[in-house]
């Protein structure tokens, strides 16, 4: 059947040929006609958003990624008119919640939360149901957020340089905590182990190990600034430093890791908005620009500074670059550190 | 100290009682109760979308009412587990085992009206441990590594095996089951997906309330829709006369409800360890020291009281560490603290200073919640049970369809519909084969913390095995393994001949779940 209906068409249009005067109307209606596409779609980019918007979280409710994009998306809401409805979706380290928005409409009616999880997940699975580079647009960059290295009170270290020398003295006793295996105080750790070349041993929970820390069985952990606010006043941690380059306003008596002596062990955790690729590139840009309106609304910079979050304002372009620049660095860190795939 | 506790604590009803504060503490537990009656989704859920609301709300109104959602849920859920044997929570799955036996015996109302009592008995000591003895627990959790970890889960796995009804060898059978279905995933420490077979829906393992609304309400549902409808209608005989727990009830269940709470709040003390393993732990616990434990899965009121005293005090005591210590336990507390920590205010052990509005008034709301929620819930009971009335026909088909809306919204995945459906099937042949589900779910919910804090154990102390009885809290937890191991094999000594070749089969049968 299918086969034939081209064959149809064809004699179709061979009979139109024939009467040169009617195909050259004819030609000039389909011309017209798709420049009224043209010009409908662009009218429908104009339009945006004439509906509400579907957001994917892919991360588990409750996660970081997912109160700082609620924070902002309720702005965005509010600035465009349409309710922006965030539907979480778990599972796979974001692997489900991806899959699904790269295979959706580009209408710009269906978004996901983006962060640096995207990268990791990409050096973590040989196999993914999508390309993170191909199949999504980069649209805006909320924030970054760097780690903080806490050291328990027991292990004795002031500085990252104690570590450092401690972890040189015996290899392979100094322990560090994280969320997982390609959780940002994983990463994080990752990039200090490859700087500092120490041979330190890593201690993976489900719920982040700080209470591990604070009772002094585990020697560091690389908290995400945002689930560190609580423990800064812990007497049974010590703050070493915090992993960006420049310290951290929440913190300003913490030296940064570059200041430490290690630039190569720099992480900030990102959290963005993507869209799937073909997004027209007019509903892209309106998107960036009111995200962007809405990040410098003080309220929303307040909430976000509080959860540990730094605005860094980037254009779509910029913000494209970064996101290449991330996965590439994240596969070179992968290799160094001998992370390969787990499937 | 207390003294001054006390007078902080007028403080804080001084603000709990302010209008709008009781407003929203009431919304809250409102939301959670209904929230706990539908399957699926939970109180995690229901937080995070009720999050950006509380933006335009005070602090304090914002706190009391996130947390009210969260223990209201508490209330809700033994509900269905009760009425229709179907665990909208996983913590009331074990309430299932002696609630719909009471339910079918027509003392569904009676069972209703105990469990809210238990669980305002379990909240209340949640809450006094909360004011006094706060700063001492947080303490005590420190002490729990992972060593200390391993060896409770080991004892709550033994303990735990034959909780069911029935053949103790099938309680082991099942426990086994649940061992093997919580290893399905990707490995904590190497990322590496085990039993998954490429389906990436499986990476994070099966999903709890899939696992219990399939095993008990699907499969419970399979097996009566194949019955004569005369057995079916039995469910319904519940007289509204009934709702009234006895005397002889009442007497019984005080001393479960005790038991229950104390042990569901030292299990919210140690990190990872929330309500599920509480209630499943303080009902083998109940099992294990009553008299007639063989009675235990035919309707007994202690079975209703303990674990669900059991799960509400470890709801409460779930605050301590997120509160005192600015540690959450668990999801639903990481989602409370980050919606503190947006509104500027940073829990920790400075929290009671610098906002005694907040920690106080969060303290006397908890009271208010509770007695907000026993006198909803108390007529409520009535309706509820009127609606066992609804013809069979009609009832199980709308709360399958309940079951299904409220699987998919927990993660908005239609794979878990599926899921929940196969283990459902899964469930039923095991039920038509005498197996009993309930040691599948304490297998699941055991077996995993099991495994990982027995790795991380090893990693810590490099491979050396003593570290279990180094530790002496660990060593005691052992103790009380070696215990009830040989006392479960001297009392089958004792037994006829003829039993203990069965029985010593059972106890040896036992030991290598541990070892795995």
């Amino acid at each position: 059947m299918t086969g034939r209906r081209p064959n149809n068409k064809d004699t179709d249009v061979t009979r139109i040929v024939g009467e040169s005067v009617r195909f050259a109307q004819w030609k000039r209606a389909l011309i017209v006609a798709a420049l009224t596409l043209i010009a409908a779609a662009s009218a429908q980019a104009q339009q945006w958003p004439a509906r509400q918007i579907r957001v994917i979280s892919p991360y588990p409710a409750g996660s970081a990624s997912d109160t700082v994009t609620r924070v902002v998306l309720d702005q965005v809401s509010q600035l465009i008119g349409q309710p922006m409805i965030v539907e979480v979706k778990p599972g796979a380290g974001g692997s489900l919640g991806f899959a699904t928005v790269a295979h959706a409409a580009p209408d710009g009616y269906t978004l996901v939360t983006s962060s640096s999880s995207m990268a990791t997940e990409s050096v973590l699975h040989s196999k993914l149901p999508y390309d993170p580079a191909r199949d999504f647009v980069p649209v805006v960059l909320i924030g970054t957020s760097p780690n903080l290295l806490v050291a328990s009170k027991q292990s004795g270290f002031k500085t990252v340089a104690d570590l450092v020398a401690a972890a040189k003295a015996k290899p392979g006793t100094v322990t560090f905590a994280s969320a997982g295996i390609g959780s940002s105080s994983h990463m994080a750790a990752e990039r200090l182990r490859l700087a500092a070349k120490i041979d330190v041993r890593h201690v993976p929970f489900r719920e982040g190990g700080l209470l591990e820390v604070m009772a002094g069985r585990i020697d560091f952990y690389y908290i995400p600034l945002a689930a560190a606010a609580t423990a800064l006043k812990s007497d049974k941690l010590t703050l070493l430093a915090v992993s960006a380059p420049q310290r951290a306003a929440l913190l300003p008596n913490v030296p940064s890791i570059v200041e430490a002596g290690y630039p190569g062990a720099v992480f900030r955790f990102w959290n963005g908005i993507s869209a799937p690729a073909k997004t027209p590139p007019e509903v892209v840009q309106k998107l960036h620009d009111v995200t962007e309106q809405a990040l410098n609304d003080p309220a929303v910079r307040e909430k976000l500074a509080r959860l540990g979050v730094d605005p860094t304002p980037m254009s779509v372009a910029e913000f494209g670059k970064f996101f290449r620049d991330d996965l590439a660095a994240t596969v070179d860190l992968a290799r160094q550190a001998d992370i390969k795939p787990v499937d | 100290m207390f003294e001054q506790a006390l007078t902080d604590l007028w403080y804080g009803f001084g603000v709990a009682l302010e209008p709008h504060n009781v407003m929203w503490c009431f919304v809250g537990v409102f939301v959670g109760n209904m929230v706990g009656v539908l399957p699926g989704m939970g109180p995690l859920a229901t937080i995070s979308i009720l999050l950006p609301l509380t933006f335009g709300i005070k602090p304090v109104g914002a706190i009391l009412m996130l947390s009210g959602v969260f223990y209201g849920a508490q209330y809700g859920g033994a509900i269905c587990s009760i009425l229709l044997n179907l665990p909208c929570h996983p913590p009331h799955a074990v309430t299932c085992l002696d609630g719909f036996p009471l339910t079918k015996k027509g003392r569904g109302g009676a069972a209703l009206g105990i469990t809210v009592i238990s669980s305002f008995v379990g909240a209340s000591w949640g809450i006094t441990e909360m004011i006094f003895l706060a700063p001492i627990l947080v303490m005590v959790a420190l002490e729990f590594g992972p060593a200390e970890i391993c060896s409770l889960m080991l004892l709550g796995l033994l303990a735990g095996s034959t909780l069911a009804r029935g053949s103790p060898l099938k309680g082991v059978a099942m426990t086994i089951v649940g061992l093997l279905l919580g290893i399905v995933g990707s490995d904590l420490e190497t990322g590496t997906p085990r039993f998954t077979f490429d389906i990436t829906h499986l990476y994070d393992g099966v999903e709890i309330v899939a696992l219990a609304l399939g095993l008990f309400g699907i499969a419970e549902f399979m097996k009566s829709v194949n019955q004569y409808s005369e057995i079916t209608t039995t469910y319904s005989h519940v007289k509204l006369r009934d709702l009234r727990p006895s005397r002889d009830e009442f007497r019984r269940s005080i001393p479960a409800m005790f038991r229950g709470t104390l042990i569901g709040s030292l299990c919210s003390l140690i990190p990872g360890t929330g309500p599920t393993i509480a209630s499943f732990m303080s009902y083998a616990t109940e099992k294990k020291i009553s008299k007639t434990p063989e009675k235990f899965g035919t309707g007994m009121i202690e079975g209703v009281a303990c674990p669900e005293a059991s799960t509400h005090s470890s709801v409460q005591g779930d605050f301590i560490p997120t509160m005192s210590l600015g540690i959450p336990g668990d999801a639903v507390m990481a989602l409370i603290l980050g919606a503190l920590m947006i509104q500027g205010i940073v829990p920790g052990p400075q929290l009671i200073k610098e906002h005694a509005d907040i920690f106080w008034g969060l303290i006397a709301s908890f009271w208010i919640g509770n007695i907000i929620l026993v006198v909803l819930n108390v007529p409520l009971i009535g309706l509820w049970v009127k609606l066992l009335m609804i013809p069979y026909k009609y009832l199980y088909p709308s709360a399958l369809f309940f079951v299904c809306i409220g699987v998919y919204s927990a993660n908005n995945d239609m794979f878990q519909v599926g899921e929940t459906i196969v283990i459902g099937l899964a469930g039923y042949l095991l039920l038509l084969l005498d197996f009993h589900p309930a040691p599948v779910l304490l297998g699941f919910v055991l077996g995993p913390r099991f495994e990982e804090n027995f790795r991380r154990a090893m990693l810590l102390s490099r491979g050396d095995f003593l570290v279990f009885i180094k530790h002496p809290i660990s060593a005691v937890f052992i103790f009380l393994c070696v215990v009830l191991i040989a006392a479960q094999i001297y009392v089958r000594l004792k037994k006829p001949k003829v039993v203990e070749e069965f029985e010593l089969d059972t106890g040896g049968k036992e030991a290598p779940v541990p070892g795995e």
